[in-house]
């Protein structure tokens, strides 16, 4: 029994409070505490490694394998090197991106923002099968 | 953390097979001294740089540090049908 169960039944007891008090307090401690425990089941742990992983198709056995393993670590530092993009190139590739829908300003890119886009890698997942090769990219 | 060692293994055709642990933290031992002495250089010619406007030889000395020392756990293994190359910063 948790410790505010047993305050709610010790005011009862007192007859500090009602018993319909007592029944609409426990009910709210219990929506509280399942709200708390579906909110941990959510949280997902952060990833450590991003991986490429290319593996020829069953019909093309004579294809390169390829394992790569980078850690998310490298990849935060490796993010802060975007300030040496050249303005001019900065813009090219803003452009590039707009073309495809997304909308990025690397001039105003906080620290923060990249951080968030690492913690975000955790949901891709990509896979391309092109017949030849099967490339699978994704966060673990 | 700091990569101490460097795992490689090279297998070729005839079926040869190498495997070399490179002892990374030795070359840091090795480069401590020489980069201590870099460092004061650089550092200078940072803060004569970012006098003069060019703030990036400055931050770059950070952000160099920072990706070697976020190297370990990096994996790159590639196998073709005439070589394996496998390198792991550990």
């Amino acid at each position: 029994m948790s410790a505010e169960k047993r305050k709610i039944l010790e005011m009862l007891a007192k007859g500090t409070i009602t018993t319909e008090e007592a029944e609409r307090l426990l009910i709210a401690l219990d929506a509280s505490e399942n709200m708390q425990n579906s909110v941990k089941t959510v949280t997902r742990p952060t990833p450590k490694y991003l991986k490429v992983i290319v593996e020829p198709a069953a019909d093309h056995p004579e294809g390169e394998r390829v394992n790569v393993r980078v850690p998310m670590n490298l990849i935060r530092a490796g993010l802060k090197w975007l300030t040496f993009i050249p303005k001019e190139v900065q813009g090219k590739v803003e452009s590039a991106l707009k073309e495809q829908g997304i909308d990025m300003d690397f001039q105003r890119m906080k620290p923060e923002d990249m951080e968030e886009l690492v913690h975000n890698l955790n949901d891709l997942q990509v896979e391309v099968d092109d017949g030849k090769e099967h490339v699978r990219v994704f966060c673990e | 953390m700091i990569p101490m060692i460097l795992k490689m293994k090279i297998l070729n055709r005839s079926g040869r097979k190498t495997t070399l642990y490179l002892p990374l933290f030795l070359l840091w031992i090795l480069l401590l001294p020489l980069f201590i002495l870099i460092f004061a250089i650089l550092l200078i010619a940072g803060i004569i740089a970012w006098a003069a406007g060019h703030r990036y030889v400055l931050i770059i000395i950070p952000l160099v540090i920072s990706c070697t020392c976020n190297l370990k756990g990096l994996l790159v293994d590639v196998e073709s049908r005439d070589e394996t190359i496998y390198m792991e910063f550990m």
